[in-house]
């Protein structure tokens, strides 16, 4: 991931007038750029599983996090419990932390008072590669 | 005003991110080479491991306490240091990044620095993990006293020096080798005369100052008094580089050879920056195979970054410190077309003479060593006096054998996270 922005491409041009393009210089896009608003706060992880497959996060999966955010009910977040990392869907409903996986297979993770858990990012993004 | 941000253990925090397992046990770093603890969590303060202990002889320790041993990874540090630096130079006006691990910040125009500070840390740690303290004074070195004060007695790890009573109370209990750069020697030669804190230090007059320990121990003790000597340089005005990069006449596909032309490329530089009187941080190497040959069977391409603790323009060291990460990244299955060295993070030399006083003898002897090769080459030729790089065939390999996965900078290595 860069820092900085990229450098706006801009055709080398030998001799005579100058490109009637070159006042319309833009940026190229750029996918950093476009996935990534903060980025001192951005990481990525690859998901390891199938308990997210009905959210779309399937294994393999590259997932960018966003550590600056602060979770808000229904999204999608990178957590550690009792020391291991975990990506769930958060709530909070009532005061009760709720990690919710999107899979019938597994069942729903609530959250004690005294648990050894922390949100470590929420994930704003996730990209699937198909070939 | 100005503030000294400095990471908390910076190189075992780095590991702790990725790693929370090992949040609240000892952890150490071990140096290039896996030679000696370059870096220790507060529990591994606490079992009493030293710094510069050899790994060898501490491995008995380590197991019988649970310690949690790594290698350096100066990828994952060095790509968190470029958020942390990032954070704080978009929260202030200016920052002068110090080392890999702190930076001044100059905090003039803060209002309520204090709260400042507090929200300040308290996003760095949100963002990146890694957690800060923070110092305000209205100097360098008083903003040190008060970066260690935050460090070891201020639980939301920021600490003011405004009060000069308050400040002088602080002084009193801040023994002479714990202030910036008065090493040993120093220290040794202060306690001989009786001088055990920074309050009976700054009591000595400006002439016995000067005599004992230099016009730069003298600017110190000013600073200390609350006299601003010691200024602000901007930390991105020097994020230039010099780059000396060559195609090979003859391909190479002996690491000896490689390390020649390496090791070339790396005193050009070196002399580059003696010429600017200027000192680098960073040392970037690369090499590359030739990719429009089809009958090669790699085409390969790599490189590897070197920070180092103090910036040098001293061409033994770079040399060397190249060498050494030739060998981490050289394939012997390859043949070499180009290679090349990057040193980047300039400092001015003047800066780095100032602020490692307790090496001076040691600088100024190798600047001298420097000029009079400098010397020479300008007048024979360049690179007729050059160093003698042997020791090749030893064939010893970089020991990283506890090395964490580059999170952040090769995607092979990401974190995996189940779900």
């Amino acid at each position: 991931m860069q820092l900085k922005s990229p450098k706006p491409y801009l055709p080398k041009i030998m001799a005579g007038f100058p490109s009637p393009a070159e006042d319309f210089t833009e940026l190229s896009i750029s996918l950093d750029q476009a996935l990534v608003k903060n980025p001192p706060a951005t990481f990525m992880a690859y998901a390891e599983g199938d308990s997210m497959i009905n959210m779309g996060i399937h294994h393999g999966d590259i997932v960018i996090v966003d550590r600056s955010l602060t979770p808000r009910e229904g999204d999608v977040i990178i957590a550690v419990l009792q020391g291991e990392f975990l990506i769930k869907q958060f709530s909070n409903m009532g005061g009760q932390i709720r990690l919710i996986p999107h899979n019938s297979k597994y069942p729903i993770i609530y959250i004690n008072e005294d648990a050894d858990f922390l949100v470590w990012g929420v994930v704003v993004h996730s990209i699937r590669s198909y070939r | 005003m100005i503030a000294l941000a400095d990471c908390n253990n910076f190189y075992a925090s780095c590991e702790r991110v990725f790693n929370p397992k090992i949040k609240n046990k000892p952890v150490v770093v071990l140096s290039n080479n896996d030679g000696c603890v370059i870096a220790r969590s507060n529990e591994a303060k606490a079992l009493g491991i030293k710094m510069g202990e050899p790994a060898f002889k501490s491995r008995d320790i380590f197991n019988r306490n649970g310690i949690h041993v790594f290698s350096t990874n100066f990828a994952l540090y060095g790509d968190f240091s470029n958020r942390v630096m990032s954070i704080l130079s978009d929260s202030v006006p200016s920052i002068e990044i110090y080392s890999i691990d702190e930076a001044f910040m100059d905090f003039r125009g803060i209002p309520n620095q204090e709260a400042f500070s507090i929200e300040l840390r308290k996003k760095i740690l949100k963002w990146t993990g890694i957690p800060v303290s923070i110092g305000v004074a209205p100097t360098k070195t008083l903003s040190k006293v008060a970066n260690s004060i935050a460090k070891k007695q201020r639980k939301n790890g920021v600490c003011t020096l405004t009060n000069k009573d308050e400040t002088l109370e602080y002084l009193k209990l801040f023994p002479v080798s714990n202030l910036w750069g008065v090493g040993r020697q120093f220290s040794r030669m202060l306690e001989n005369n009786g001088i055990h804190n920074a309050y009976q230090l700054i009591q000595k007059s400006d002439r016995w100052l000067q005599k004992q320990m230099s016009i730069v121990g003298l600017k110190m003790v000013k600073e200390l008094r609350g006299e601003p000597c010691f200024h602000m340089v901007n930390g991105w005005s020097r994020k230039k580089s010099i780059m000396t990069s060559r195609t090979f006449g003859h391909e190479i596909d002996n690491f000896k050879g490689l390390a020649q032309a390496l090791s070339t490329y790396a005193s050009m530089c070196a002399a580059k920056l003696r010429k600017e009187k200027s000192c680098a941080k960073n040392i970037h190497i690369m090499i590359f195979t030739n990719p429009f040959k089809q009958n090669y069977r790699m085409n390969y391409r790599g490189s590897k970054t070197i920070i180092l603790d103090t910036p040098t323009n001293d061409g033994l060291e770079i040399v060397s410190r190249c060498i050494e990460a030739l060998r981490s990244i050289y394939r012997p299955d390859c043949i070499y077309k180009r290679a090349g060295v990057i040193v980047s993070d300039i400092v001015p030399q003047s800066q780095v003479q100032l602020t490692f006083f307790h090496q001076h003898a040691h600088i100024e002897k190798r600047q001298k060593l420097m000029t009079a090769v400098d010397k020479l080459n300008d007048g024979y030729g360049r690179m007729k006096v050059r160093f003698a790089i042997n020791g090749f065939e030893k064939k010893w390999h970089l020991r990283q054998e506890k090395l964490s996965p580059c999170y952040t900078t090769r995607i092979s290595d990401l974190l995996r996270v189940k779900c």
